[in-house]
């Protein structure tokens, strides 16, 4: 009995970080009915940024802003010269595209800055395009990421971690935020206006593309925010750490409710601790297979998810 | 390098080409066809793969059957039904999804077979399965390979691959002539995932070795890659796919940084056809043919 409530204390850690990547999902498909695949890209992205930042000398809430805002720029340039000239071209053409993102931001940083998480930048034969690139970016000797509270809550049965708690709060924290922007201020209304009934949001003068752009930013510096966790957790950050995450996030959206924002965070909750379950009891070789099955469970009994509502779609 | 040497070292390579050129077919009927998006045909592949190499394995010894030539057709015929069945076990639930969701949900059909393929003892866990004879070989995967292409161009003309044409153009439209929208759908499914199952069958009697990593998701991206950039809406596009990303690696192997880069510029291409040539290379080099050629090959 401990031991189940050990293991669901040590998955809401894990379950916070998929519940952060899945508001990014959510928010995107909300407005767009996309799946952005390249999103858990962009949570890689944004923990190298971040790291490397750190790396730099800069402050770490500092390098978090900056990253946040960088990888949300970019995102949105993402959006408007791939993304957008696909509108109205059907569903087929944008995913392929966002798998095409995907692939090539997963392979351009690990052409950039190798495969190896500890030796970085990464020693790359000079005289290329990606030598060039390379060469923009100081070098930096030794990778330090910020320090994660060490200590425990030790309750005899039970024990958490400082760190997972305060991963946790995070999670809590920006989920309330989030919401709370969509709720009570302009721009956030207008994201829900437009997830709503775009036609009717555009006719009521929601500007439609800047709108769009506010959601892709979002769902980017959430994912930074992730992807900081994620790397001081792990103490590492590689390029492939994106497609797994992003992968396991997507179900967690799906799971809470696609679109609904509670719904990603308690799907990635879920998920984090059925997660830890598996691992606790022995089944780790099925870990990765969790969340799929809970996503085609999902999908064939509930696609709505937990917390969403049933739509109908007209013809 | 000597006439002989070239040779010897491009048989692999050319098997290789003709099994992603075969699977890249498969899929081509699912995405370019019907239009829907596969991220889980290298489950298929595998299913087949396996399902075929425990036949030879298992139960031919069992059935006395010696004869490599019976054997290798029956064991492609095994690869192909159990990932017909595979296909059909899930498209029957995922063909309710849309667009996105299908994607999503045959990634993580994927994914969970990879998972059980990792655990099933019989099969070799996450060493593998190897000491699979050796069955298949060059003739037979180019001979397949053709047999598969004619198949598929045949079958465009019949009235059920031009159902799941018209569902791919416009569902609404195709089902206000009475075509069942969903078995067009699902046909072209389980058709697509028996011919990935050959591929897999012929893979694993060339290879005499098959791992869960078949399975994986990086494998389904190249077929979507190899069908994309080749142009999917024509069959010859998807072998041109498959050529692509089966020669440029093999042509680059004595640059490694490019060969290590070419994931980069296989993506960049992904998005630039999608962008702005939507019926892939193959209409980019259509442009330069001779008139006729046109007329003939540049139909689809």
């Amino acid at each position: 009995m401990f031991d189940l409530i050990q293991y669901i204390f040590d998955g809401l850690a894990v379950g916070s970080v998929y519940a952060l990547i899945a508001l990014g999902y959510s928010m995107v498909f909300g407005v767009l009915q996309l799946v952005n695949f390249a999103h858990g890209e962009l949570f890689m992205v944004g923990a190298y940024f971040v790291m490397y930042a750190i790396s730099l000398g800069l402050p770490w809430h500092l390098a978090l802003v900056v990253g946040m805002c960088c990888v949300g720029f970019f995102a949105v340039a993402m959006e408007r010269f791939c993304y957008k000239p696909l509108r109205g071209a059907g569903k087929l053409a944008p995913l392929i595209t966002a798998v095409g993102l995907s692939l090539l931001l997963q392979n351009l940083v690990q052409a950039i800055l190798g495969s190896n998480p500890q030796s970085y930048p990464a020693t790359l034969p000079d005289g290329t395009v990606f030598g060039f690139i390379k060469s923009l970016f100081p070098p930096v000797d030794q990778v330090t990421l910020p320090q994660l509270p060490e200590g425990l809550f030790d309750w005899g049965q039970i024990v958490v971690r400082h760190r997972d708690l305060l991963i946790f709060v995070v999670a809590i924290a920006v989920t309330l935020g989030l919401e709370l922007f969509l709720r009570k201020t302009r721009p956030g209304q207008g994201i829900r206006a437009l997830a709503l009934q775009p036609n009717a949001a555009r006719l009521v003068g929601v500007p439609f593309d800047r709108t769009i752009s506010l959601t892709f930013f979002i769902g980017a510096a959430l994912a930074v925010v992730a992807g900081l966790l994620q790397g001081m957790a792990d103490n590492q950050v590689t390029p492939y750490m994106g497609i797994s995450s992003g992968l396991k996030a997507f179900a967690a959206a799906v799971l809470g409710g696609i679109g609904v924002i509670p719904g990603a965070l308690l799907g990635g909750l879920v998920l984090g601790i059925a997660e830890r379950l598996l691992v606790g009891y022995d089944l780790s070789t099925y870990k990765d297979g969790a969340a799929f099955f809970i996503l085609i469970l999902v999908l064939l009994l509930r696609p709505q998810g937990l917390l969403g509502k049933a739509r109908m779609v007209k013809v | 390098m000597t006439v002989q040497e070239f040779l010897q070292y491009s048989i692999l390579p050319l098997i290789f080409f003709g099994i992603t050129a075969i699977q890249a077919l498969g899929l081509q009927l699912i995405l370019g066809g019907a239009g829907l998006l596969s991220l889980g045909h290298a489950a298929f592949y595998a299913v087949g793969g396996y399902s075929a190499a425990a036949f030879t394995v298992y139960a031919a010894p069992a059935l006395g059957l010696t004869d490599p030539t019976l054997l290798m057709l029956l064991s492609l015929v095994v690869g192909a039904l159990s990932a017909l069945a595979a296909g059909f076990l899930v498209a029957v639930p995922c063909l309710r999804l849309q667009g996105d969701y299908l994607a999503m949900a045959t990634l993580g059909f994927a994914e969970i077979l990879g998972t059980a393929l990792k655990n099933i003892d019989a099969v070799g866990g996450t060493r593998g399965f190897g000491n699979i004879p050796k069955l298949s070989s060059l003739p037979w995967v180019f001979v397949t390979l053709a047999l598969v292409w004619w198949a598929l161009a045949r079958f465009r003309r019949t009235g059920l691959g031009m159902a799941i044409q018209a569902t791919r153009d416009d569902e609404i439209a195709a089902r206000s002539l009475g075509i069942s929208t969903y078995s067009a759908k699902l046909s072209a499914f389980v058709i697509g995932s028996a011919i990935a199952g050959i591929a897999g069958a012929l893979y694993v009697h060339a290879v005499q070795f098959i791992s869960p990593d078949e399975a994986d998701f990086s494998r389904s991206v190249i077929i979507v890659l190899a069908v994309v950039i080749g142009g999917m809406t024509s069959l010859s596009g998807s072998v041109l796919g498959a050529l692509i990303l089966v020669v440029v690696p093999e042509a680059l192997r004595h640059n490694d940084t490019l060969r290590e880069q070419r994931m980069i510029y296989f993506a960049l291409i992904v998005i630039f056809v999608m962008l702005f040539s939507p019926k892939g290379l193959q209409s980019l080099f259509m442009r330069f043919m001779p008139k006729a050629a046109q007329q003939r090959g540049g139909t689809r």
